[in-house]
């Protein structure tokens, strides 16, 4: 199978969604004879070109990071592309990947109802959508991150064999769901500590304090 | 009471939709609101680009000085902000996503439970109430049909507003009402 990967993450450099996507691809080409092509998309000419590539793909899967609740502006722009596509791509799959810093798969599953409705309105075969939290620094620290590149690779490696995706795999990768009742006192403990050492830090190596950090300079 | 509207319509052609906003606008000043429209396809902003700097080098500012920083300072002035958008491809429109993308300087990295999830810190004490208004289900492009409850769902959990919902289906008078009377 050949398969064209779309990364829509709006960042210049380095970025979380390529660190999924790398694994992804690589899981996928241990099958002989698939090949995969990665097509970064983040400024207003790859839209256009990205909808050019998709019209003509076997199988596409658009990665995102999750920004407001969706996928990102650019994103957007790129499904607005594929307009004249709609009702026109039958026996095309596509699937998405969509990642971000939040540990629970909650964050996106609304989003992942309109990207099954979009495959839908497009007459594309949905394949499915990998969700993963939890990703914030994982291009800064990859190392830090073996199980999450794991699970990338494994799922890469799952839709080569069979060019599906399997949805148990999927959700047992986006795990957990949401926070336990139970589980929730030593979350609050958790990201105190987080805001702590990881963006207090940050902050701290642009000269910013913690306090300087709540500023309200437009309103109060 | 001060209500901005956004108008996220893209396309000039699509004329009913700013029509109907004028319209709204005037039936919510007859209600003595103080209405500002702000059109973006007036504007060409830059994406978010996820840098941070908002959040970590220049607290609560955006890296980009394009003229968002005005509709950020009249939206937290704002007592109600309506973000109307059609419906394209089943969603809202791009330059929406942008406003709402381009509005992570009102949040706070900070983490904290909500409920049984994570989220962030708010940066300010007032947020205006946000209301999405969506265009006539009956009448849009392919796709359209479905698609509200779509959206809706991927909104209604926002921290920071846009949990309510109308269209441009209802009448003027029902719409300037529910805006008013929240």
């Amino acid at each position: 199978m050949r398969l064209f990967i779309i990364n829509g993450s709006p960042k210049p450099g380095k970025n979380n969604t390529e660190v999924l996507l790398k694994n992804f691809a690589r899981g996928f080409a241990e099958t002989p004879g698939n090949e995969a092509e990665m097509f970064r998309m983040n400024h207003e000419e790859a839209y256009r070109e990205a909808a050019q590539r998709f019209e003509g793909a076997e199988a596409v899967l658009i990665a995102f990071p999750l920004y407001s609740y969706a996928m990102p502006a650019g994103v957007k722009m790129f499904f607005e592309e594929l307009e004249p596509l709609l009702g026109k791509c039958r026996g095309k799959k596509v699937g998405f990947l969509v990642q971000y810093g939040f540990a629970e798969a909650i964050h996106a599953r609304p989003l992942e109802a309109y990207l099954g409705h979009l495959a839908t309105i497009l007459d594309c075969q949905y394949l499915g959508t990998i969700i993963k939290g939890g990703c914030d620094s994982l291009s800064k620290n990859e190392k830090a991150n073996r199980k999450i590149q794991q699970g990338a690779y494994e799922i890469g490696k799952t839709f080569g064999a069979t060019g599906g995706f399997d949805q148990k795999q999927l959700d047992t990768y986006a795990a957990p769901e949401v926070q336990k009742k139970q589980n929730r006192l030593l979350l609050g403990i958790v990201l105190k500590i987080l805001n702590k050492i990881y963006w207090e830090a940050s902050m701290k190596k642009n000269g910013v304090t913690r306090e300087e950090s709540f500023a309200r300079p437009y309103g109060d | 009471m001060k209500v901005l509207i956004i108008n996220a319509n893209p396309k000039e052609t699509y004329e009913a939709f700013d029509l109907y906003l004028e319209a709204l606008k005037a039936s919510l000043e007859e209600k003595m609101n103080e209405v500002k429209v702000i059109p973006l396809r007036r504007f060409s902003f830059h994406d978010c680009i996820g840098c941070y700097s908002c959040w970590l080098k220049t607290p609560g500012i955006c890296c980009f000085q394009d003229g968002m920083e005005e509709i950020l300072k009249e939206y937290l002035a704002a007592d109600t902000v309506v973000f109307a958008s059609p419906i394209i491809m089943g969603f809202i429109s791009a330059s929406l996503k942008c406003v709402n993308d381009r509005m992570l300087p009102v949040m706070h990295p900070f983490l904290q439970p909500r409920e049984d999830r994570m989220s962030h810190f708010l940066r300010y004490s007032h947020y205006p109430e946000a209301i999405l208004l969506l265009d006539d289900p009956r009448d849009g492009a392919e796709g359209t049909n479905g698609s509200i409850a779509l959206i809706e769902k991927v909104y209604e959990n926002s921290q920071r507003g846009m949990r309510r919902f109308l269209n441009t289906g209802q009448s003027i008078e029902e719409v300037s009402y529910a805006i008013v009377h929240h």
